[in-house]
């Protein structure tokens, strides 16, 4: 059996209007305010049952426009791919206040160049070492912004 | 009056002005193509040198810095589908699959025409009618703001392609769900799971840049085959033609008087500005065009390219009638600006326009002069600005991640954004992947909050009824405008019935 | 979110553009080497402003060798908290600068540390609240106003740039509380900026604003409102023309300080040496600049009476957030 893209991502939704339902109904709401005819939980309310009702429209409707099969969608992309850039972009998160921003942004720039198929290493070093140069020059010197040195530089003693 | 504006022709146009208009408008188109970097950090960079200078100089050094900077924002939104600034996220709807198709150098020439006609316009209009406007920026109340949130939430309708209305539906109220996220007006901390990061609500730039530019960039790298299609027609520095024919520039000059007033009426309003201005104007567009231009929208469509940037750049100007005739900033910009002009000795309010008309004049004829010198400077540079598209993919899409984790990074230097970002990245793809329109939610998010704000604030403000969605005049001529925008689709149908069945007995009748 | 008050865009420009010339005014003799100024918000912020127009002035003057920044937003401030706290072996040059939301946020826990877990080093500006009505307001002083609010509190809808529970809407409470009304039955209404407060209050669906003195000066002479009253001991010789609540028959009095903290555990030696170098600071030109284009008022209150005075502000803002319903 296949699902079609359109009542698979309503049946998210649908599960996404109950949890968001259920989180709006645990708001807590200061001592006295509850009284009030608009609080903080109303409009989150009012949403959760718009999204409810819309997506369980777009379930039960009959599907005249069908953009295609759910998990087709999902097939023949290159995953490995597109997955390790996410992770360089997250890991980039991770350490960028231990090593600071020089070297972890030129780190960042060459493994996601390299992780693409650039073999030429003397460019690929050029180009982050420019970009990340470049925007702590901007933001230290021009900006007067420090920009994240590095926690685990400092430990080492490198600053 | 005319007194005082030929005046400020005299003192905006002597050399020196002009020389800082076009140094200003320079530095502006730079700074704002840079990631993070936007409007506001322009003019506060050239603050601290304009310190020595005439008020009026430098007022137009930093009236070329506002132009430049947000059409440097139009650039990035146009050519890697990154808004640099909030005000041209709609731009990038239809500037970036111009872009994708090889018309990078149309669209970015078309939003430079755009930018100027929105800035001509909404520059005549500062000139009759800005005094007399002040008494629109204070007649705004929050009912007033609700109404023409549902009116813009009624525009969601124009990211709906062919039957997928309900799924846009879905994707405003995912906006909207997000826009909740945060501290809610009355102080309770809503949806923020315990992360402290999220007690401020969810950045509408981290949201765009993330959503868009991110997870494009992610796609190109997902969907190889069109990788090298693209690299392929960039590798050939195909820029396109930079040329908008007689025929086209005919069918967009309604579209751009259109926006422009609309855009300069939403600037004027300091609880919108321009942000919101470009989503109306699109929205508008959408609804108003004929059923075949309806269907490129949001693929390329040269009417939805010209409405937001000239709306946005038409609130721009209009964002001054409040600043500078009642001291009233409605944008971090214009805050920005009130501060300058305040350390120049400027002090806005209604009494400029009396005590002190050289300065008032000289500042919006010299924004006027910084959009024709914007439109010289940049048209002969998109060429080249345009080579860009020319890296190869993987130089390129590196760079483009860099670039838009940096316009969101840069301005809080907290990482947590980052981890942010690549979540909403992740889930933006999932959502492409299976044809759900992303603008919607955009748009949802951005009107949301103020709607909710709004609407809560009237209802206290009138003692816990409702009745002003019907007593205030202003509420309800905005509210019957949106049930006719409305039912505008509807009485379209109806009419195209009605001359079909004229059309029929005419064949019956010719038959006989 | 803290207010973001305008003049403070203007000093952190101001400080950027001379960033330059900080490194090289360390030839001569300063009397603290350098500092490091750890800013709990982006930058163009309040907090910003104030650190880096601080910054400007020390350095500018020769009492200071060298002057960095570090912006470090999150957690409505908490995570520079956390950091300064985290790293206090290391952070002898550190001062982060705060205000008044340190105290209300530490109350209402948005973050779980309080001035107690830093070395407070001194408060060193402030602003006083104010409240501000239309040109054509029937009221002509705030006594008018408390008379209203007593015969009817939901005649009075008092305007605000923050949140409800925030500063502005603290601050009101505050004044009718004093005046003998119920602080609870205050009609606040939120806006998300000053400026959108401003504009509420001119189309008239507001009857009054409560905002920042400095903010409110300008707005005044801008010629579109009149300051009812402020919340300062007695008046200011930059405004003598604004009125005290106190002399209105209101015993309130409030104000917003910025102040300086740097890291638990540093020792006496070098706090004495960073007040020292503050209090140097206020005799000189380069600081009167500073001062002036920002529109803040001087308020040294160093150590032991910084202190004190913090604990006296938590009890008052403590109280009445408990009687408001927040805490």
């Amino acid at each position: 059996m296949t699902i079609s893209k359109e009542k698979a991502g309503a049946l998210f939704f649908l599960v996404l209007a109950i949890a968001y339902g259920m989180a709006a109904r645990n708001i807590r709401l200061p001592f006295g305010f509850e009284e009030e005819l608009l609080t903080a939980r109303t409009m989150p309310l009012i949403l959760a049952w718009a999204t409810g009702i819309v997506s369980a429209l777009i379930l039960i409707l009959p599907n005249k426009n069908s953009s295609g099969d759910f998990i087709a969608a999902f097939r023949g992309l290159n995953w490995p791919r597109a997955i390790l850039l996410i992770a360089l972009m997250a890991l980039y998160g991770l350490v960028l206040d231990q090593l600071g921003f020089l070297l972890s942004t030129a780190f960042f720039l060459f493994a996601a160049i390299y992780a693409l198929g650039e073999r030429r290493l003397l460019l690929i070093t050029g180009i982050s070492l420019a970009a990340s140069g470049g925007t702590w020059f901007l933001m230290n010197e021009v900006f007067d912004s420090g920009l994240a040195k590095g926690e685990l530089l400092y430990k080492l003693g490198i600053y | 009056m005319l007194e005082g504006i030929l005046q400020g022709i005299t003192t905006a146009a002597t050399p020196v002005n002009l020389m800082m208009v076009f140094i200003g408008c320079f530095a502006g188109t730079f700074i704002g193509m840079l990631p993070g970097l936007g409007p506001i950090s322009a003019i506060a960079l050239m603050i601290p040198i304009t310190y020595s200078f005439e008020p009026s100089t430098a007022l137009i050094l930093m009236a070329g810095v506002y132009y430049g900077a947000i059409f440097g924002g139009s650039t990035s939104s146009i050519l890697i589908n990154a808004p640099g600034v909030a005000g041209t996220v709609a731009t990038a709807f239809d500037g970036y699959p111009l872009a994708k198709q090889g018309h990078a150098g149309k669209a970015l020439a078309l939003a430079a025409y755009a930018s100027f006609s929105g800035g001509t316009i909404s520059a005549i209009l500062l000139l009759i009618a800005a005094p007399a406007l002040a008494s629109v920026s204070k007649s705004f109340q929050s009912s007033d703001y609700f109404a023409l949130m549902i009116m813009g939430l009624t525009a969601v309708s124009a990211f709906a392609g062919k039957g997928k209305f309900l799924l846009a539906i879905l994707m405003t109220l995912l906006g909207l769900m997000l826009s909740t996220i945060g501290q809610d007006q009355t102080g309770v901390p809503r949806f923020h799971f315990g992360i402290a990061d999220l007690y401020d609500g969810l950045d509408f730039l981290l949201l765009a840049m993330a959503t868009f530019a991110l997870s494009e960039a992610l796609m190109v790298v997902l969907k190889p085959q069109s990788d090298t299609k693209e690299s392929e027609a960039a590798a050939k520095g195909k820029l396109g033609s930079m040329k908008i024919t007689r025929d086209e520039a005919k069918d967009l000059a309604p579209t751009v008087g259109r926006s422009s007033l609309l855009g300069f009426f939403v600037g004027v309003l300091p609880g919108a500005g321009a942000t919101i201005a470009s989503f109306l104007a699109y929205g508008m567009e959408r609804n108003l065009a004929p059923k075949k231009e309806k269907e490129k929208f949001g693929k390329g469509s040269l009417r939805g390219l010209a409405a937001p940037e000239t709306a946005n750049n038409a609130a721009c100007s209009g964002s001054f009638v409040p600043l500078l005739t009642l001291g009233i900033p409605g944008s971090g910009t214009t805050a920005i600006m009130l501060g300058a002009l305040i350390s120049y000795g400027v002090q806005p309010g209604p009494r400029l326009f009396v005590e002190n008309p050289t300065v008032f004049w000289s500042v919006i004829i010299s924004m006027y002069i910084g959009n024709v010198i914007l439109l010289i400077l940049n048209l002969p540079l998109i060429p080249y600005i345009a080579r860009l598209l020319a890296l190869p993919r993987q130089i390129l899409t590196p760079l483009i991640l860099f670039f838009s984790l940096m316009g969101v990074y840069l301005l809080s230097n907290n990482t947590f954004d980052i981890h942010l970002m690549v979540i909403v990245a992740v889930v933006a793809i999932v959502i492409r992947l299976m044809d759900f329109p992303l603008a919607p939610m955009l748009m949802g998010f951005i009107l949301g909050g103020m709607m909710e704000e709004n609407f809560r604030r009237a209802i206290t403000i009138n003692d816990e009824s409702i009745s002003f969605l019907w007593e205030r005049p202003i509420t309800l001529s905005i509210l019957i405008v949106t049930i006719l925008l409305l039912m505008a689709p509807l009485i379209g149908t109806f009419r195209e019935m009605r001359a079909k069945r004229l059309r029929d007995r005419l064949a019956m009748d010719g038959e006989l | 979110m803290f207010t973001l008050s305008r003049r403070s865009f203007v000093a952190t420009m101001a400080a950027v553009g001379l960033s330059a010339t900080v490194g090289m005014a360390s030839a001569q003799a300063a009397d603290v080497e350098k500092i490091h100024f750890l800013i709990p918000g982006g930058a163009g912020g309040g907090w910003d402003g104030t650190a880096r127009g601080t910054g400007e002035a020390l350095t500018k003057a020769g009492i200071v060798g060298q002057a960095s920044y570090e912006n470090m937003s999150g957690g409505g401030g908490g995570k520079a908290i956390a950091h300064l706290i985290e790293t206090a072996g290391r952070q002898d040059d550190t001062l982060m600068v705060n205000s008044t939301p340190i105290v209300i946020r530490s109350l209402t826990k948005v973050f779980p540390q309080s001035f107690r877990d830093l070395t407070p080093v001194a408060g060193t500006i402030g602003d006083y609240a104010a409240f501000v009505v239309p040109n054509n307001s029937k009221y002509q002083n705030f006594s008018e106003v408390i008379a209203d609010f007593m015969a009817d509190p939901s005649s009075v809808k008092v305007a605000g740039g923050s949140a409800r529970g925030s500063m502005d809407h603290l601050v009101a409470a505050y004044a009718f509380k004093a005046a003998g009304g119920d602080p609870k039955k205050v009609k606040y209404i939120p806006y998300d900026a000053g400026g959108k407060a401003m504009a509420g209050l001119l189309s008239g669906e507001t009857s009054m604003l409560s905002t920042g003195l400095s903010e409110a000066l300008d707005l005044a002479r801008a010629g579109e409102v009149r300051i009812l009253a402020m919340t300062g001991e007695e008046r200011i010789k930059d405004a003598p023309e604004v009125p005290t609540l106190k002399e209105q028959g209101v015993d309130a009095t409030f104000v917003n300080w910025r102040g300086f903290f740097a890291a638990p555990g540093i020792s006496a030696d070098k706090v004495a040496a960073f007040q020292a170098a503050l209090e140097k600071m206020y005799a000189t030109p380069e600081w009167e600049e500073v001062r002036k284009r920002n529109g803040w008022v001087e308020i040294y209150n160093p150590g032991d009476k910084f202190v004190s005075f913090l604990e006296g502000q938590e009890q008052v803002i403590g109280d009445l957030m408990k009687e408001l319903g927040f805490l």
